[in-house]
C-alpha cells in the first residue's frame, strides 16, 4: 500500500484530500506545515507528497529544496498561487507537478496515479517493436519518430493487445482485462474504443493493425 | 514680460540693437585699421595735385584758385612762412593743428593727420570735422613757401547721401519692428491654438479640430497633435470598451453566484443543493480566471524588454504542458500526438509557458470529445516553428481577423457555451510579439484550427 503525504495548514484542505485518497486505496500521513513533513519523510517510508506552498515558518518551496536534497520522491505542489512565475519556480526547486486551488478531486487522484506509476515500478512491461514503441511509465506510445498521448483506457487496451499479439481476445475478456470486473456499461464500449485506435493511427500505420475475428474479438498483429 | 509676443517682439529688437552695435564697431575699426590709410593715401595725391598746379602757375591768383577748390566740396587751410593763415570752404569744428604740423609742412614735410588721426570707439575718424585730421602738403608759389592742408567737405559732398542713409536706417528700424510685432502675432498664434486644444483634451474633449495649415514645425507639431487627439480618443473608446466588457465579465459570475445562493437558501433536495453549489463554484473560477489574466495581461503591456530570457530546451517545456494537461485531455477522451525535437531558445521561460497553456487549452476547449491535436516543432534556420493542430469546431474567416482582440470571443451570443474570458489568445499575441516572434492562424469551420508560432531562435533585445 502506497503512503501519501499531505501537508497543508489548513486542516479542511488535509481532510478532504485525506478522505479522498483512502477511498482510492491509499495510505496517508498529514503534517500542518514545514518542519513536521520534514520529519515525516525522514522517519516514514513515504511513496508521494503533496505540498502546499503557502505554509507557516518554511514555506512549500524552501521544504521541496530540502526533500529533494534527501529524497527523490514525486512530489505535487498544490497551491492557491496561480501567476505564472510561481509555477516556473516550483518546477526548478524540482516539484514534478503542480496543481492549482480550487482543483477537482478526480484531477488530483489522476496526478497522483500518474506520478506513481511514472516513479514506481510498472506492473506491465515496455514494449518495443520496430518503430513501435509502448512506455507503459509515461502512458505514450511512439511510432516513426512521433509521440501519442491517449486517452487512458485506449492506451490500456493498446497495451494490452500488443503485450499479446496475435492472440484473440473476446469483448468480455477485453472488459474484465480494462475496465475491471465492476465495470457496469455494456460490450460495445470495446467496439467504441477499438474503432478510436483504429482512426488514430490510420495516417502512418505501418507497425501494426487491429483486427477484428468476427464472432469472437479482436487481435493485435504486427506487420512484417 | 510674460507672453511669448512681448517676449518674441523684444528679443527681436534686441538683437537688432545688438548687432547694429557690432556691426558699426567692426566696420569702425575696419576704417582704422584699412580705409583710413587709403584715405590719407588718396588725400595726399589730391593735395599733391592742387599744391603742383599753382606751383607751376605762378601767374594764377591764389586766393580765386583756393577759393573756387573750396567752393566744390574741400575744406582748405593755408599758411605761408609770414604766418599768414587762410580758410577756405567751409569752416572746421575745431581748429586744433598744432603748431608743429605747420613747421613741418612749411619746412618742406608732408603732414599725414588723416592717417594719424587717433581711434576712438564710438567716432569715426572719417567724420571728424577737425583740423587735425587734414592733410598736408608743402609748396612753393611766388617764392615763398606755403603749407596748405585740405580734407574733403562731407557735409557738401555726402550731405544728400548722409540724410539718404538716414532716412534708409530709419525706415528699415521702425518698419522692422513694426514687421515683428505683426509676424510674431501671426507666428504665435498657432501656438495659442494648441494651448486652447489641450485644455480641452484635458477636459475630456478628444474632437478637436486645429485650423492649422503650415508647413513648417509648428504645423507638424499641429499635425502630429491632431494624430494624438485622434489615437487618444481612440485610447478612450478601448478603455470604455474595456470596462465596460469587464464590468460585464466580472457582474454576470456575481448576479449568477447571488442567483444559486438564493436558491440554496430556499433549501431544495440535497441533490439540488449540491447542483447550486457547483454552479458557484465554477462562477467562482470564471471570476479567478479572468482576474488572473488580466493581471498577466497588465504585466505583459508593461514590459518593454525581455528581462528574464535565458536559455532552455523548448521542446521539454512544451511536454511539460502537455502532461499538466493530461488529465483535462483524458477526460475529454482526447489524443495528443507530438513530435518535438530538442530545440534550445534563448527567451522568457514563464511568459512562453502561458503561450503553450493557451494554445493548448484552447485547442481543448474548442474540441469535440475524442479529438485530436497535434503539436510540431521544426527547426529552421533562425527560427522555430511550432504548430498546435486540432481538428476542433474551427471559425469563421471573418472571425479569425479579431481573435487576437481583447475579449473577443467567436461566441459573440456571450452565452458562455464555451467557458474563457476571452483574454487567452490576446496575451498569446502579447508574448509572441514580445519575442519577436509571429503568430498565423489557420481554421475551417467545422474542421478545425491551426495555430503557428514563430520564435527567432535568440531574441534580439529591443531596447
Amino acid at each position: 500500500m502506497k503512503t501519501i503525504l499531505i501537508t497543508d495548514d489548513d486542516q479542511h484542505v488535509r481532510f478532504l484530500v485525506k478522505e479522498l485518497l483512502n477511498k482510492e486505496g491509499f495510505q496517508t500521513v498529514e503534517a500542518a506545515n514545514g518542519s513536521e513533513a520534514f520529519e515525516l519523510i525522514k522517519k516514514e517510508s513515504i511513496d508521494l507528497a503533496i505540498i502546499d506552498i503557502m505554509l507557516p515558518y518554511i514555506d512549500g518551496y524552501k521544504l521541496t529544496e530540502e526533500i529533494r536534497k534527501y529524497s527523490e520522491i514525486p512530489i505535487i505542489m498544490l497551491t492557491a498561487k496561480s501567476q505564472i512565475e510561481d509555477k516556473e519556480k516550483g518546477f526548478l526547486l524540482g516539484t514534478d507537478d503542480y496543481l492549482v486551488k480550487p482543483f477537482e478531486p478526480k484531477e488530483l487522484l489522476f496526478r497522483v496515479n500518474a506520478l506513481l506509476r511514472r516513479y514506481g515500478k510498472s506492473e506491465g512491461e515496455n514494449l518495443m517493436i520496430g518503430s513501435f514503441h509502448i512506455n507503459k511509465k509515461s502512458y505514450e506510445v511512439e511510432l516513426d519518430g512521433k509521440t501519442y498521448m491517449l486517452p487512458l483506457k485506449e492506451f490500456e487496451l493498446l497495451h494490452f493487445l500488443a503485450s499479446h499479439p496475435k492472440q484473440v481476445f473476446s469483448r468480455s475478456q477485453l472488459i474484465e482485462q480494462i475496465w475491471g470486473m465492476d465495470y457496469e456499461g455494456d460490450e460495445r464500449t470495446v467496439d467504441v474504443h477499438i474503432k478510436r485506435l483504429r482512426e488514430r493511427f490510420s495516417k502512418g500505420f505501418t507497425e501494426f493493425s487491429i483486427k477484428t475475428i468476427r464472432g469472437i474479438g479482436y487481435s493485435l498483429e504486427y506487420r512484417q | 514680460m510674460r507672453s511669448l509676443y512681448s517676449k518674441f517682439t523684444l528679443t527681436t529688437i534686441l538683437i537688432m540693437l545688438l548687432s547694429g552695435l557690432i556691426s558699426f564697431s567692426v566696420s569702425n575699426v575696419y576704417y582704422q585699421k584699412e580705409l583710413k590709410r587709403q584715405n590719407d593715401t588718396k588725400l595726399t595725391s589730391i593735395a599733391m595735385d592742387m599744391a603742383d598746379f599753382i606751383g607751376s602757375h605762378n601767374d594764377t591768383d591764389l586766393h580765386s584758385y583756393f577759393e573756387h577748390l573750396g567752393s566744390i566740396g574741400y575744406q582748405i587751410f593755408i599758411v605761408n612762412k609770414n604766418g599768414e593763415e587762410i580758410y577756405y570752404g567751409a569752416g572746421f569744428r575745431e581748429y586744433n593743428l598744432p603748431e608743429e604740423a605747420k613747421e613741418m609742412v612749411l619746412d618742406g614735410e608732408e603732414y599725414h593727420g588723416v592717417g594719424a588721426f587717433p581711434h576712438k570707439t564710438f567716432v569715426t575718424g572719417f567724420f571728424a570735422n577737425e583740423l587735425k585730421n587734414t592733410v598736408g602738403i608743402p609748396f612753393e608759389y611766388r617764392g615763398l613757401n606755403y603749407g596748405l592742408f585740405i580734407r574733403p567737405d562731407i557735409k557738401l559732398l555726402f550731405g544728400e547721401l548722409h540724410s539718404l542713409i538716414a532716412w534708409l536706417v530709419a525706415g528699415m528700424i521702425v518698419l522692422s519692428v513694426i514687421l515683428v510685432l505683426i509676424s510674431a502675432k501671426y507666428l504665435i498664434r498657432p501656438i495659442g491654438k494648441l494651448n486652447r486644444a489641450t485644455s480641452l483634451i484635458a477636459a475630456g474633449d478628444f474632437g478637436i479640430k486645429l485650423n492649422i495649415k503650415r508647413r513648417d514645425e509648428i504645423g507638424e507639431l499641429a499635425s502630429s497633435f491632431t494624430k494624438m487627439a485622434n489615437k487618444l480618443e481612440k485610447t478612450n473608446e478601448m478603455r470604455k470598451e474595456f470596462i465596460s466588457n469587464i464590468s460585464h465579465d466580472i457582474q454576470s459570475p456575481l448576479s449568477n453566484i447571488k442567483g444559486y445562493m438564493k436558491l440554496i437558501k430556499a433549501v431544495g433536495t440535497q441533490e439540488e443543493t449540491r447542483k447550486n453549489i457547483d454552479a458557484v463554484d465554477s462562477e467562482i473560477d470564471r471570476l479567478s480566471t479572468l482576474t488572473r489574466q488580466l493581471l498577466l495581461l497588465s504585466s505583459i503591456d508593461s514590459r518593454q524588454d525581455l528581462l528574464n530570457a535565458q536559455k532552455y530546451d523548448l521542446s521539454e517545456q512544451i511536454k511539460m504542458v502537455i502532461r499538466q494537461y493530461q488529465w483535462n485531455l483524458s477526460e475529454k477522451g482526447m489524443m495528443v500526438s507530438y513530435s518535438l525535437p530538442k530545440a534550445y531558445i534563448v527567451a522568457d521561460p514563464p511568459l512562453l509557458y502561458s503561450v503553450w497553456e493557451n494554445l493548448l487549452t484552447n485547442s481543448i476547449k474548442y474540441s469535440s470529445e475524442n479529438g485530436e491535436i497535434d503539436i510540431k516543432l521544426v527547426e529552421q534556420e533562425e527560427q522555430y516553428e511550432i504548430s498546435i493542430k486540432d481538428n476542433g469546431i474551427g471559425m469563421e474567416q471573418d472571425e479569425l481577423a479579431r481573435i487576437y482582440d481583447r475579449f473577443y470571443r467567436a461566441d459573440t451570443s456571450r452565452t458562455r457555451s464555451v467557458e474563457g474570458s476571452g483574454l487567452g489568445l490576446a496575451i498569446v499575441h502579447s508574448i509572441v510579439y514580445l519575442h519577436n516572434g509571429k503568430i498565423n492562424v489557420w481554421s475551417i469551420k467545422g474542421k478545425g484550427t491551426t495555430f503557428t508560432v514563430r520564435l527567432p531562435k535568440e531574441v534580439v533585445k529591443t531596447k
